[in-house]
């Protein structure tokens, strides 16, 4: 709980922090809260910078879920329990939110810094690419009924996600697309009081994203429990019930 | 003694690989299910891409798309293959034979890409043929180059689907064999695509310079410059490749567990 409120009161100062330098020639009914472009100079990116403490945090979650789905499947396949299926769940629809996260925010940066939100730079694409991917792996599980082969797939599926974030991070260096990153987006990221807010929300915004799973374990762990005492209690009212008393059975 | 002795002894891996390879190819043989789902599936494919860059003038946008409709066909046949082989197999019950024997649920990954993915790779070289007639795509030295990005691409693929196949098991599941395999199946297919596209590029710009009457560089010398645009790709297919069938040898036999 602690680490709830933690989280959530660091995101918002963080957000404050991120947003609070609004332009005030800005259109109104605009959705870019950034700084008005200067076109094609990628250098003169003003504010926009500040997105950037919500993005990489939710990208990091990303990959932190997509290596704990690794372990987890590992786990998984060697003791068979039923708390590393959790995981593994639990670790995909967080992702699933935070790679979402990632992909809108990128969007409103390439909206200001490029002039076009989608423009399929590498990755963004392959982001999306690892968001459908988490999609697929809750999709998949819920249209298999056995809890065995459902807890196999989750599994198996898991592990062969696991390319998927190394090729995101490495997008830019395998297409070959330098130039949609300017390096002096990335120095400004790194030095000084910029680097300082970024550590800050790169904590809180985790924190809270942690916090979220945990629940969420907390969450299936409860529900299987229910379903185990549901299964026990129908059971035991089968046992006691006399056989005439049973629909469709004639004294 | 001598029943003990007969009992324990297992036939060494590469005979019993063999043995699964044959076993995969004559029932491909007898039913042809896969082969024809696949191969009439990506026939009309070509023939709805036909059909829809028919009127469009020889261009290097024309080419690009060609060529990225030609994987995303080759993607949807395979599927489709892969649906009808595991159901069939499911269906008449020929896996639990081979299960019941030790040691043979690696081996029988290996077989079962080893026939497919020969099979898919032949249905893609079709798929490529196939565009070269219709839709007058310059690939016919090029062929040479796309064949090892084939067949990379045609592994990789058949290992994913062959994996989730087996943890999907039978019936009415396989149908979501295309929800799972295709985000999974996205960056092999980009790799291919950009391979497919440089290449077709490189032949297209030749063609074009051999009909305006210009200096054509030796063929010799395209194909080694083709080979330099598919290093590349190639490598990353082939590096993805290694991680499927690393993963489908490790987790095949944990999927067939019921």
């Amino acid at each position: 709980m602690l680490l709830l409120i933690g989280g959530v009161v660091g995101t918002c100062w963080v957000v404050y922090q991120a947003f609070h330098v609004l332009d005030p020639h800005m259109p109104a009914n605009t959705f870019q809260i950034l700084a008005p472009p200067e076109a094609g100079n990628p250098q003169k990116l003003h504010h926009s910078y500040r997105i950037f403490f919500l993005k990489l945090p939710s990208i990091y979650t990303s990959a932190l879920c997509s290596m704990l789905m690794g372990a987890s499947a590992v786990l998984l396949f060697l003791s068979r329990k039923k708390v590393w299926e959790h995981l593994i769940v639990a670790c995909a629809q967080i992702a699933l939110v935070s790679c979402l996260v990632t992909i809108v925010t990128g969007y409103f940066w390439g909206e200001y810094a490029w002039g076009r939100g989608w423009n399929w730079e590498p990755q963004l694409t392959s982001a999306l690419i690892l968001w459908l991917s988490y999609v697929a792996l809750l999709q998949l599980r819920a249209s298999v009924r056995e809890p065995r082969q459902r807890q196999t797939l989750t599994g198996v599926y898991a592990l062969l996600t696991l390319p998927l974030y190394p090729l995101t991070k490495y997008a830019i260096e395998i297409f070959g697309d330098t130039g949609s990153h300017p390096m002096e987006l990335r120095d400004l990221l790194a030095g000084g009081a910029v680097a300082s807010l970024k550590s800050t929300a790169t904590l809180a915004v985790m924190a809270f994203y942690f916090a979220l799973l945990l629940i969420r374990l907390m969450q299936l762990d409860l529900r299987t429990r229910l379903e185990a005492i549901n299964v026990i209690t129908t059971t035991m009212q089968n046992a006691h019930t006399p056989v005439s008393a049973k629909p469709g059975v004639e004294a | 003694m001598k029943t003990s002795a007969i009992a324990t002894t297992q036939p060494p891996p590469l005979r019993t690989w063999l043995t699964l390879v044959r076993r995969e190819w004559l029932i491909e043989r007898r039913s042809l299910a896969w082969l024809s789902a696949a191969g009439f599936l990506a026939l009309q494919e070509v023939v709805v891409i036909g059909l829809a860059f028919s009127s469009e003038p020889a261009s290097r946008t024309r080419t690009a798309m060609i060529a990225g409709a030609l994987w995303l066909a080759f993607l949807f046949a395979g599927i489709a293959g892969s649906q009808r082989s595991f159901a069939q197999e499911y269906q008449d019950g020929a896996l639990d034979g081979v299960l019941c024997q030790h040691g043979t649920r690696t081996p029988l990954f290996f077989a079962k890409v080893a026939v497919t993915s020969g099979l898919l790779a032949i249905v893609c070289l079709a798929l490529m043929l196939g565009a070269a007639f219709f839709l007058s795509l310059e690939l016919s030295a090029a062929l040479l180059l796309l064949l090892p990005v084939m067949l990379a691409a045609s592994i990789g693929y058949v290992a994913v689907t062959t994996l989730l196949a087996a943890s999907l098991g039978g019936g009415q599941r396989l149908s979501g064999l295309s929800i799972g395999t295709l985000p999974l199946l996205v960056p092999l297919f980009l790799f291919a695509t950009m391979a497919t596209r440089d290449v077709a590029l490189l032949f297209h710009e030749r063609a074009l310079l051999a009909a305006s009457g210009g200096a054509l560089e030796p063929l010799a010398d395209a194909l080694l410059r083709g080979c330099e645009v598919v290093a590349r790709p190639l490598g990353l297919l082939i590096a993805l490749d290694a991680v499927y069938l690393g993963l489908g040898s490790v987790l095949f036999g944990k999927a067939l567990e019921r």
